[in-house]
């Protein structure tokens, strides 16, 4: 009896080993897609763009070959996204390959029409992953869009997502955002998502070629431009300037941007340039009526001052920080404001009247994308502390003789 | 059909081994005991050995008690020195003392009074004769008696005490064993100069009857364990012991495993610190490694030079030997597991790089891991064989250049030679060779693992081996031991090595009565405070 | 029943990896929304009654394990019949997490494996491991043990510095009041995973120093469900209520999550070490019980020998106990609680813990050694 069972275990061992390796993906055999791009077409169906990555193009300099391109977008045609994966096979010598879609670019149109019948295939699938990046074509196709060569990433894709990464740091107009968000702000009742659009500057013609890599200044180039406001899952409205920079401000995305005011007569005269900010927005009710206390407190710096002012002198630093408080109050107070007139709450307030007020929140909540939202009082209230100003305390102008 | 004939081929097996088993031995000696002849002892002698020419017999007359005598010794293995100084000195120039005693006690005055050597036996028994006529000492027959005397004249070239050449230390003794067993066990009385040092000795191999001997700290080893290795080692019945590997494998507990339960070194501070924990030490004649039972898995990740370093230092290298093992156990299998089945798991730059290097290459991940190891293990053969200037430069430079030609001929990529270079290297850092192999043979069965399950396999692999190991006792200690089953107070010097003044008990399983070995309060003594900078 | 001694750490270790094996992955009374929390904790108190329960039967006839004292308590005829149920019980419970497990790994990491042969390799290992003895199987927990709470302490401190937790998401506490929280707390945490302790009255007589195993016994429930806790609190905290309800595994969303540093992210990999070191020792524990339980019931000395064909039975049992995963999920939280588990863990053993009440006052002390 003792042989009996190391014999069988062997057998099943072997069964195992000798049928093979189900889910085994060799590396060759896969083409990983850096980049989706979803566009309607007129017909109602959806075209989906593929950015595969040409791996021996875009590795080190080591490997044989370099010279040719190191992306390709290949499309399909169909009527939902899984079968426009799967339809893709048919164009592709390898099995298309999810875990590394690192961006989806959606079209201008088509996310105007409505964008909800794209995520449920997007967050379900198993190697699509949740964080990855998401745009909005503005002024154009998604597809268009994927076929620009950019000069100083190699792959496209990554530039958007890393362009979107350092200005959300920088200047704070748009934020990083992914599929997670966006389906968070669908379902919930008092969120909306915002989504960033990318556009082609340029020539999208010669964007695609070799050619757009070999001049300084390329013929097309991409770049960010504004936040998209997403209501029922469309597209409703685009803002940019200091009413994108709110929405950033507001959900404490923003780390750093500028703000100019004017002095003495001078428009533009001081620039002042935040290191850090915080927002905080307390929802009350103020005789029974729901509001909204925004209160930003930022700290920074004098970046450029361009006429003679004593910046040692901490009373003028006060006086500046007062202007700038009125400046930033006024600005923030005309985001919301903007995001109000097209009833798209992207801040997340009623989101804050549901975790203070639950009970009240379940009444406010049918109306709320309607008229409660629309109706909110705002109060904005900014602190602002200039701390230093850089390597030199009074600008040259001060010391110049009068000119 | 087939079961009849099963049972008689085995009945057929039996009966053979059986047979073969009473034939086995070839030493018959036919007498067993002296005769009082000289001459005819002489050529009993000169008949069992078949007339050795490095047998020599010096006849001589022994003026002591006036009558012919003979020293027989082996040369070679005897210090001609003694023999001519002391004995034959003795024997020749004594004065004759007939006439003060009487005949019977002769033997025992030239035994006690006439030869000046440092140890007489007398021996009447013929296999015992040639025992110690084997071992090195000189046999003196005298006509007229049958007993025979046996004195201890051992000598001979052995190698002189030099650091073992498989576990240098920067900081510790340079002296390592040798051959010769007297030597080996004098190092270790050296270190602990303790009269409670038991050492037993035995004889074992049927034809080559080595010396075998143990020793232990009687009142620290446990008993239990003690007996049980004696009993092992009387049970053993073979022909030859070279080497004290034949001893492990008999007495090592009976489970079918890669790894050692049986530690053994070169180092004499090594067994002696392994003694004062509790272990029994075992010496084999004839080979400098000597064997310590019952061992720990624990043993086979400490080095000699973590006690004489400092704690900190100490507890660093430990982890990183542990980190080391898991590498060499299981890097090619992660590589292989994480390039076909998780390349989600590869940040998207590196799996786009890796991706370009493989391109060119036509395997699939698991052939290309196992050409390499298996190319890997052939470099390390032959690193071992070649002389020891050519060795080292063709094992090194050899797979450096093969790797780079491999990958040049497009039949590798230069990740995997990567990732193979770096098990190699980890498992040379594993500090007992032992442990070493067991990894390398495991390895590969892991990569096959990972090459038909991915992280699963590998996962199902490493919970099989931490069964395995978890189930096996060496001598009746539970192996895993103190990490599982826990036991806190032995925590101290395992993956970390606190300070020796902490370490305070000896570890439980192992020597069960005797546990305190450091005293109280042994901490260092605090900084004088409040001490001034004198000019 | 096998001649073993566990120590007071190693039954620490095992009722920890146990609890806290495959409950990590599922989702835990989420339908009390963001108040799950709520309900471990409060299912953690029950379970430690309920614990308290097992060990006071234990203790009433030490050396013997569930089987052999319902003997004691029922009569042999009643007694061995109650022996079966619990034996078939572990088996089933065995077979529903090792579905659980197969069911996640072909989720999201082999989807073109049969599950089958996910599950027979799960049980050839865990045959092996239960043929071992409970003694190794303890052992190994311990040295697992360490590697798994280095994972998840690791993690914990990933999920933190990758600024994911966003507390809001768990308010406004109560949010439709504690009705809610006791309904959920009575048809789900409460016995899974607390209840399922009743597995260990095959183990409690293995103790070496079975005084002290209550004391134990209640610490590793108590920091299992905190450890459950704030985990449900985290995936809560990361994921939101709406995501976590439409998960039916929260804890890799979560990890899926993790952007550290730019190169600490898709760390999913660490997640499936974690389920299968977990989820291995939880269907280990319910097999050997089942296994020890059978080979009482059975007569057969060396419970070894059952091992291997019970494993066959479990693998089968698995893959047969539903078609597809939302079947087998809405038993589990429909049909399971309600048929099985209030009898097995609540109902029948207060029964046998009153009849042997009365049944050793009668006796005197002399059974309370």
């Amino acid at each position: 009896m003792k042989t009996k069972y190391p014999l069988l275990i062997i057998c099943i061992i072997s069964t195992v080993l000798i049928s093979g390796c189900w889910g085994k993906k060799e590396l060759t055999d896969i083409a990983f897609i850096i980049a989706v791009g979803l566009d309607k077409a007129e017909d109602g169906d959806y075209i989906a763009s593929f950015q595969i990555v040409n791996p021996g193009n875009v590795a080190g300099s080591a490997q044989s070959g370099g010279q040719g391109l190191p992306v390709a977008v290949y499309k399909t045609k169909g009527k939902d996204l899984v079968s426009l994966a799967k339809l893709g096979s048919k164009r592709v010598s390898r099995r298309l390959y999810f875990a590394h879609t690192n961006l989806v670019v959606i079209g201008e149109e088509l996310a105007k029409e409505g964008m909800l019948d794209l995520f449920d295939a997007l967050e379900r699938d198993k190697e699509f992953r949740i964080t990855t990046s998401i745009v909005i074509a503005r002024n154009g196709t998604a597809e268009d869009l994927l076929k620009i060569l950019t000069p100083i990433d190699k792959i496209p894709a990554n530039k958007i997502i890393k362009t979107i990464l350092f200005t959300e740091k920088t200047i704070g107009e748009n934020i990083d955002v992914n599929v997670n968000d966006v389906i968070t702000g669908f379902v919930s009742p008092g969120r909306e998502p915002v989504i960033n659009g990318f556009s082609i500057y340029g020539d999208k013609n010669i964007g695609g070629t070799m050619t757009n890599l070999s001049s300084t200044e390329p013929s097309a180039y991409l770049g960010a431009n504004g936040l998209g406001y997403i209501k029922n899952g469309k597209l409703v409205d685009w803002v940019t300037g200091d009413n994108a920079k709110t929405v950033g401000f507001i959900q404490n995305k923003t780390r750093s941007t500028s703000v100019q005011i004017p002095w003495k007569g001078k428009e533009n005269a001081i620039v002042y340039s935040i290191q850090n900010q915080h927002t905080d927005s307390k929802p009350s009710l103020q005789n029974g009526k729901p509001s909204i206390t925004v209160n930003i407190q930022s700290e920074g710096i004098i970046a450029q001052a361009d006429l003679p002012i004593d910046l040692t002198d901490p009373l003028v630093l006060n006086k500046l920080n007062q202007q700038l408080e009125t400046a930033i109050e006024e600005k923030v107070l005309q985001g919301i404001k903007r995001a109000q007139k097209d009833r798209c709450d992207v801040f997340g307030f009623g989101e804050m009247f549901y975790r203070k007020y639950p009970r009240m929140w379940n009444d406010m909540k049918k109306n709320w994308n309607d008229a409660g939202f629309k109706n909110l009082q705002i109060k904005v209230k900014a602190k602002v502390y200039i701390r230093r100003s850089e390597l030199r305390n009074k600008p040259f102008l001060s010391n110049m003789d009068n000119n | 059909m087939t079961l009849p004939s099963f049972w008689k081929m085995n009945r057929k097996k039996r009966i053979n081994s059986a047979n073969r088993e009473k034939s086995g031995q070839s030493n018959d000696i036919p007498q067993h005991i002296l005769v009082t002849n000289l001459e005819s002892n002489l050529k009993i002698l000169r008949n069992i050995t078949g007339n050795s020419s490095d047998i020599i017999i010096r006849r001589l007359m022994i003026e002591a008690i006036h009558r012919q005598g003979a020293i027989v010794y082996l040369d070679g293995l005897v210090n001609t020195d003694i023999i001519s100084e002391s004995l034959m000195e003795s024997l020749i120039h004594e004065k004759s003392v007939m006439n003060e005693y009487s005949k019977a006690n002769l033997l025992q005055i030239i035994q006690e009074k006439i030869i000046t050597v440092g140890d007489i036996k007398t021996v009447r028994q013929l296999d015992e004769l040639f025992h110690h006529l084997l071992s090195g000492e000189a046999i003196i027959l005298i006509d007229g008696f049958d007993t025979a005397l046996s004195a201890s004249t051992r000598g001979g070239e052995i190698r002189q005490v030099q650091e073992p050449s498989t576990e240098l230390t920067v900081r510790g003794p340079r002296d390592g064993f040798t051959e010769s067993i007297r030597t080996n066990t004098a190092l270790v009385r050296r270190r602990i100069k303790n009269p409670n040092l038991w050492l037993e000795s035995m004889k074992i191999g049927k034809v080559t009857k080595t010396d075998v001997n143990i020793m232990y700290i009687h009142g620290i080893a446990d008993e239990a364990v003690v007996s049980e290795v004696r009993n092992r080692l009387k049970k053993i019945d073979i022909d030859s012991i070279l080497e004290s590997g034949y001893i492990e494998q008999f007495i090592e507990d009976k489970t079918f495993t890669i790894f050692p339960t049986i530690y053994h070194s070169e180092r004499p501070d090594v067994i002696a610190a392994n003694i004062l924990e509790g272990r029994v030490a075992i010496f084999v004649d004839g080979t400098p490694f000597v064997m310590v039972a019952p061992a720990l898995f624990i043993q086979f990740f400490q080095a000699a030079e973590d006690y004489y370093s400092r704690s900190d230092i100490s507890t660093a290298i430990r982890f990183l030997r542990v980190i080391v093992f898991f590498i060499s156990l299981i890097g090619p299998a992660t590589y292989v597991a994480v390039t076909t089945f998780h390349q989600e798991m590869i940040p998207t730059l590196l799996v786009i790089t890796i991706t370009a290097q493989r391109e060119a290459v036509p395997f699939p991940a698991i052939i290309e891991a196992i050409i390499m190891e298996v190319t890997f293990e052939i470099l390390r053969e032959a690193g071992l064989r070649l002389p020891r200037p050519i060795g080292q430069a063709v094992s090194i430079v050899g797979a450096l250049v093969i790797g780079q030609a491999a990958v040049q001929a497009g039949l590798v990529s230069p990740a995997m030679v990567i990732v193979v270079s770096i098990t190699a290297i980890a498992s040379f850092a594993t500090p007992s060779f032992a442990i070493a192999i067991s990894a390398r043979l495991i390895r590969f069965i892991i990569m096959l693992l990972a090459a038909v399950l991915g992280f699963y396999g590998v996962m199902i692999g490493l919970i099989w081996i931490a069964i395995h190991l978890c189930s096996l006792r060496s001598f009746g200690v539970p192996y895993m031991s103190p990490i599982a089953p826990l036991i806190r107070k032995n925590l101290l010097d395992t993956v970390i090595r606190a300070p020796i003044w902490l370490m305070k008990e000896r570890p439980r399983l192992i020597s069960q009565k005797n546990m305190n070995r450091v005293g109280r309060a042994q901490y260092p003594p605090e900084i004088n405070k409040g001490e001034k900078n004198e000019d | 029943m096998e001649n073993a001694k566990l120590t007071l750490y190693q039954l620490f270790v095992l009722i920890l990896l146990f609890e806290t094996g495959s409950s990590i992955v599922i989702t835990l009374g989420i339908d009390a929304n963001q108040d799950a929390w709520m309900t471990i904790l409060l299912g953690l108190a029950l379970g430690l009654i309920l614990f308290l329960v097992y060990y006071q039967l234990s203790s009433y006839y030490p050396n013997k394990i569930l089987t052999q004292y319902a003997k004691n308590i029922a009569g042999p005829f009643l007694g061995s019949i109650i022996g079966y149920l619990y034996v078939i019980y572990f088996m089933y419970l065995a077979a529903r997490v090792l579905r659980d497990f197969g069911e996640l790994l072909l989720t999201f990491a082999y989807s073109e494996t049969p599950l089958i042969i996910i599950n027979a390799i799960m049980v050839l290992t865990i045959v092996y491991g239960v043929s071992k003895g409970i003694e190794v199987m303890a052992r190994t927990g311990e040295l697992f043990f360490i590697f798994l709470y280095l994972l998840a302490i690791v993690g914990f401190f990933l999920i933190l510095f990758a600024g994911l937790i966003d507390i809001n998401n768990l308010k406004p506490m109560f949010a439709n009041g504690i009705e809610p929280i006791i309904k959920v707390t009575l048809k789900q945490t409460m016995y899974v995973p607390f209840g399922e302790v009743i597995v260990f009255s095959m183990i409690l007589p293995y103790l070496n120093h079975f005084k002290k195993g209550r004391k134990i016994g209640l610490y590793a429930i108590s920091l299992s469900g905190i450890n459950l806790a704030l985990t449900t609190v985290i995936n809560v905290a990361v994921l939101g209520v709406d995501v976590n309800k439409r998960s039916p595994f929260p804890l890799l969303s979560t990890i899926q999550l993790i952007k550290v540093a730019e190169f600490l992210e898709r760390l999913d990999v660490f997640f499936m070490l974690a389920l299968i070191m977990g989820c291995f020792f939880k269907i280990s524990i319910y097999f050997y019980a089942s296994v020890v339980g059978i080979s009482d019931l059975l007569k057969v000395k060396e419970h070894k020998k059952l091992a291997f064909p019970l494993g066959i039975i479990l693998i089968l049992v698995s893959m047969m106990i539903a078609t597809s995963y939302p079947e087998h999920i809405k038993e589990g939280l429909n049909f399971v609680p309600l048929y099985l588990h209030l009898p097995m863990q609540v109902i029948l053993p207060l029964f046998l813990l009153v009849v042997s009440f009365f049944r050793n006052r009668k006796k005197g002390t002399k059974a309370d050694k």
